[in-house]
């Protein structure tokens, strides 16, 4: 089973992306406004 | 106070203004995309990086087209950043030899330097390459300035232009921001540092003995170059971990007063290129005057409350003023005005410890960030977000007077109110939700140097500066991952979530047609309107934070005043 710090680069690099695809999402949210 | 204290202020100012105007017609000039003194020697590399990278210059966008291009050189720009903190340690230009950085440190800088927040967990001197500080964290301080620059720039074309679809092109913006307008300025810039004593050097750092004997470690490196755009792009990253207040970044009080002038010329100017814009200089002059009496009220309380010293310490029978965390060669004057400047404009620099401040002077910084960085502001940054302000407050004076709400002859609907309290909001909901999460858990405790009020206040502060991509420190409040995750995260939003909806309102005025001012318009550059406008931002700020800034230096004043320290 992988330790937790070895999960930890994925971990953040995932919420890089989830964080920046919520923003795409917030622009393409907004053109609907 | 002294009157020397509110020389350097004037100083400051006497050089500023005259460098206003010309800064401000010049970019005016320059992204209108007409020819300036710049263009024989600039314009082929510009247009060189256009054809390199397939730009067409002539293709203007929308706003949501703008806002995805600055969303998608961010990415680029955090990967790229990413990948150079997590391998520098294979990479040249490491006399050092520093390791790689641990990945949620690396993840946390990439945030922080391509939001221009320059929030750091770390120390520079001691965990940065070269190659790291030159190629990853001065190239985010010019691109994300020059973003900045940019979407300031597109929003006002979207306040000033009449049934149009589109903004202008953010490739185009943002090479000329960077180009013509940041490259010329730091460079004369660092060259000055460098005159004044600031190091300039690829050397490994020199171990010397001391006339004492010992033995100290005298660090070196390309700071003059970095050190002129940390300020010119109200970045604020230190090259070292005491930043401004080191005196390799800072040696004198000349490079004090010119930092101060390299964060706050391009600010000002903007606001005389918004009013060449606008065709109306008075527009940009009433934001200006609105700007001053903040930047000079914030000023004056933290100098008075610094002045005015720590009754604990008076009680000791030692009197003056507070001098802990402060320099001696900038004092309490130099310190001040500093701490001041840097958090209106969202410059994460510092000359002294905000810690060390007194409670009232330390709330100073704290409420200068939580106006939302709008009192002259980051470049860029500080415009659009105030713009938001003034629809804000035509829309109030609209329902006060019972018209419909008009800016520049363009009539305010419910969606661009709409766009700006979302805007708005993104200040309040990022500073004070971490804080509470914070505060609950363990993780959020575990690295305070203080408890009570001033601890709170530590916090506060963190994910104040954070989310209004200021970047300085109160200190006392140590890194770790939960921090790391948590601030980087609210940097990222802090930046886009109030720069995407001013790109939608921009895009929202621009397809407006503006009509003729009548008898009953209300007029955006009268002292009514600034007076209202300031009334709007302070009822804003008052509202929202007044709670939490009790909680933290208010009640910490009151109980010093009863001699309880923390």
């Amino acid at each position: 089973m992988p330790s937790l710090s070895s999960l930890l680069e994925p971990g953040l690099l995932l919420l890089a992306a989830a964080g920046f695809f919520a923003l795409h999402c917030y622009i393409r949210g907004l053109e609907r406004l | 106070m002294t009157i020397y204290g509110w020389l350097q202020a004037i100083v400051l100012v006497l050089a500023l203004v005259p460098a206003m105007n010309p800064l401000g017609t010049f970019m005016a000039r320059l992204f209108a995309g007409e020819r300036t003194f710049l263009s024989p020697v600039l314009g082929p590399v510009e247009r060189g990086i256009y054809r390199a990278c397939g730009i067409d210059a002539a293709q203007e966008m929308s706003w949501s087209a703008y806002a995805l291009a600055l969303l998608a050189f961010s990415i680029a720009g955090f990967a790229f950043l990413y990948v150079l903190l997590r391998t520098q340690a294979w990479l040249p230009f490491n006399p050092q030899h520093f390791a790689n950085l641990p990945p949620d440190l690396a993840w946390n800088a990439a945030m922080s330097f391509l939001t221009n927040t320059n929030w750091q967990f770390y120390s520079g001197e001691s965990t940065m390459s070269y190659l790291s500080q030159m190629a990853g964290l001065a190239w985010h301080n010019f691109v994300s300035a020059a973003a900045g620059i940019a979407v300031a720039i597109a929003v006002i074309r979207g306040v000033v232009r009449s049934s149009a679809t589109t903004l202008g092109n953010f490739w185009v913006d943002l090479t000329r921001a960077t180009l013509y307008v940041l490259l010329p300025i730091a460079f004369v810039g660092a060259l000055l540092l460098a005159w004044q004593g600031v190091p300039q050097n690829l050397d490994a750092y020199r171990t010397i003995r001391t006339l004492e004997g010992a033995s100290q470690t005298i660090t070196g490196g390309p700071m003059a170059t970095q050190e002129a755009i940390k300020e010119l792009g109200t970045n604020g990253g230190g090259f070292v971990n005491a930043n401004s207040s080191s005196p390799n970044e800072n040696p004198t009080p000349f490079t004090n007063i010119l930092e101060l002038f390299l964060i706050l010329v391009i600010p000002f100017a903007l606001l005389s290129t918004y009013g060449r814009m606008a065709r109306d200089a008075r527009q940009g002059w009433a934001i200006f005057a609105a700007m001053a009496i903040l930047l000079v009220a914030g000023f004056a309380g933290a100098y008075g409350a610094e002045a005015a010293g720590n009754p604990i310490v008076h009680a000791m029978g030692v009197t003056g003023g507070n001098m802990e965390g402060k320099e001696t060669r900038f004092g309490i004057a130099g310190s001040s005005l500093f701490a001041s400047i840097t958090t209106d404009t969202s410059t994460g620099a510092v000359n002294a410890m905000h810690d060390s401040f007194t409670p009232l002077g330390g709330l100073v910084p704290i409420v200068n960030m939580q106006l939302g960085e709008i009192v002259f502001g980051g470049v860029g940054s500080g415009l659009y977000g105030m713009l938001i302000f003034v629809v804000l407050t035509v829309f109030i004076a609209g329902l006060m007077v019972g018209r419909t709400p008009e800016f520049l002859g363009k009539k305010i609907e419910a969606r661009d109110v709409q766009l700006a309290i979302l805007a708005i909001l993104v200040t309040p909901v990022l500073t004070l939700v971490p804080t509470a999460v914070a505060v609950l858990l363990p993780a959020g405790l575990a690295t305070l140097n203080n408890a009570g009020p001033h601890g709170f206040s530590e916090i506060l502060y963190a994910f104040t500066s954070t989310n209004a991509n200021n970047g300085s420190a109160f200190v006392g409040l140590g890194g770790n991952t939960f921090y790391d995750v948590a601030t980087g995260l609210n940097m990222l939003f802090g930046r886009f979530a109030v720069a995407i909806p001013a790109l939608a309102l921009a895009g929202s005025l621009a397809r407006k047609v503006a009509a003729p001012a009548g008898a009953g318009t209300f007029t955006t550059t009268s002292p009514i309107f600034v007076v209202l406008l300031l009334g709007t931002i302070l009822i804003v700020g008052a509202l929202t934070f007044l709670p939490a800034d009790a909680l933290g230096p208010i009640v910490e004043h009151l109980l010093v005043q009863q001699g309880k320290t923390f």
